[in-house]
């Protein structure tokens, strides 16, 4: 699906903290890095866009589809947080295979489709591990494959580079680039 | 090892021991007295019938305090609602209530109201019956289970459940297939510790549901009415497996790996 992800006017207010009107535009295929010192927003913003919050006011599009009011379910945004929220009963596998639950896919080819994915990332070979016993870097990558096996429309990436040293982080934004090809558009904060 | 260090350490440990040989006496009395009568629990119809009802009844009740605790613990632990601090307090007062007064609550509620008097006309009649028995066990015990539930979603970061919604689950999947896994232990945890207050609820239950043998008779009013009639060995048997029924709680809770603090 090749759509651009628009923002018009979004603002949003949780307790003390306030977004203020955000306008933006993501050009399908685009990685869209956006910069800010802590407490900014950043994340926040990346919830509103996967629908986690609703936004107070401004409208979010989906090529020419009003989102704005869309669950997260339904807009089925990739999401990788800061920290990346690996679920920590399941295995890798069970991880990465979370979104294909419901999916029309037998068990073999869901099976087949983690591990394309698992491949893609380099992660083939921790298929059968828990989350606590993987490196910062590892976890990431699992986070990512987790969000990238449904081929969403956008993929949400905070703070992607974060727990990761310089090779590393290079390799990953080339890796995450690559697996995003066929998405929309990329948001990186 | 200092001076002061080895005060304290001993200290703390005569305290213990002497809590501990508190506790120990009280329990080891009733033991020791009420073990060699146990098979009598077995030829006495009474308490056969009463062991039965507390099994039914608490058994009951605490599957009602999960079915509403869930739900409610989940809105807390989540949601924010205007005057949620109110809606709190309320929530857990029968925590804090004796449960003497709590049956009080109950008996004017479903004696004198019109609200009893409608459940009565359907067939429900909770005041002086086994219903009553239920409720009142679910009212006391209800507040507790809510807070050991609430406490475990809380410590489940929101952000998985968010995740899973990214991820295709609606709320309610994304709760059953994220956070119900992760807080199995402590609802094995509450269920135990409810179950066990359930089963040795009495103040609550002897108001609403009263004290008549062979009809609301469960353990701690079979112990109440032996008591009064001076039957000794019929109350040493029925706190002896009142006691017994704790000590298994305890060992499940040791064997599920679980901690009560």
């Amino acid at each position: 699906m090749k759509v651009k992800l628009t923002l018009e006017g979004i603002a949003k207010k949780l307790g003390d903290f306030s977004l203020k009107e955000i306008f933006l535009e993501v050009k399908p295929g685009e990685y869209f890095v956006i910069l800010g010192p802590s407490g900014a927003g950043k994340t926040v913003l990346l919830e509103i866009l996967a629908g986690i919050y609703p936004p107070d006011q401004g409208k979010i599009w989906l090529g020419e589809r009003d989102i704005t009011h869309w669950p997260p379910e339904k807009r089925r945004f990739g999401f990788v947080y800061q920290d990346h929220a690996l679920f920590p009963h399941l295995t890798v596998e069970g991880n990465i295979g979370f979104g294909l639950r419901d999916s029309r896919l037998n068990p073999l080819q869901r099976k087949q489709k983690i591990r394309e994915t698992a491949d893609l990332l380099g992660i083939a070979h921790l298929l059968s591990r828990q989350p606590h016993t993987l490196s910062g870097g590892e976890s990431q990558r699992v986070a990512l494959a987790r969000a990238l096996i449904t081929r969403p429309p956008v993929l949400l990436l905070d703070e992607p580079l974060s727990s990761l040293d310089p090779p590393n982080s290079g390799d990953y934004s080339r890796s995450s680039k690559g697996c995003t090809s066929s998405s929309a558009a990329s948001l990186s904060m | 090892m200092s001076f002061k260090a080895r005060w304290f350490r001993l200290f703390t440990l005569t305290s213990t021991f002497l809590v501990w040989a508190f506790i120990a006496a009280g329990v080891g009395t009733v033991l020791v007295r009420g073990v060699p009568l146990l098979p009598l629990a077995f030829r006495l119809p009474e308490l056969v019938f009463a062991v039965k009802l507390s099994l039914l009844t608490s058994s009951l009740s605490t599957l009602l305090c999960l079915l509403t605790a869930l739900p409610v613990a989940y809105a807390l632990a989540r949601q924010s609602v205007p005057g949620q601090g109110f809606i709190v307090s309320v929530l857990r007062l029968p925590l804090t209530l004796p449960p003497v007064v709590s049956g009080v609550c109950l008996l004017l509620l479903f004696g004198t109201t019109p609200l009893g008097r409608a459940l009565a006309d359907l067939g429900l009649k909770l005041v002086f019956s086994v219903p009553g028995i239920i409720v009142a066990q679910y009212f006391v015990n209800l507040p507790g289970l809510i807070t050991v539930l609430q406490a475990a979603i809380e410590g489940v970061d929101v952000r998985m459940e968010y995740v899973a919604r990214t991820l295709g689950c609606s709320p309610f999947q994304a709760f059953c297939r994220v956070t119900l896994p992760l807080i199995r232990n402590q609802i094995l945890a509450g269920l135990i510790l409810t179950w066990g207050k359930t089963l040795g609820e009495f103040g609550a239950v002897l108001m609403l549901a009263g004290a008549t043998r062979f009809r609301t008779e469960i353990l701690p009013i079979a112990i109440f009415l032996n008591m009064s009639t001076g039957d000794m060995e019929a109350l040493m048997v029925s706190a002896t497996i009142l006691i017994l029924i704790a000590f298994i709680t305890l060992g499940a809770f040791e064997r599920l790996g679980i901690k009560m603090y």
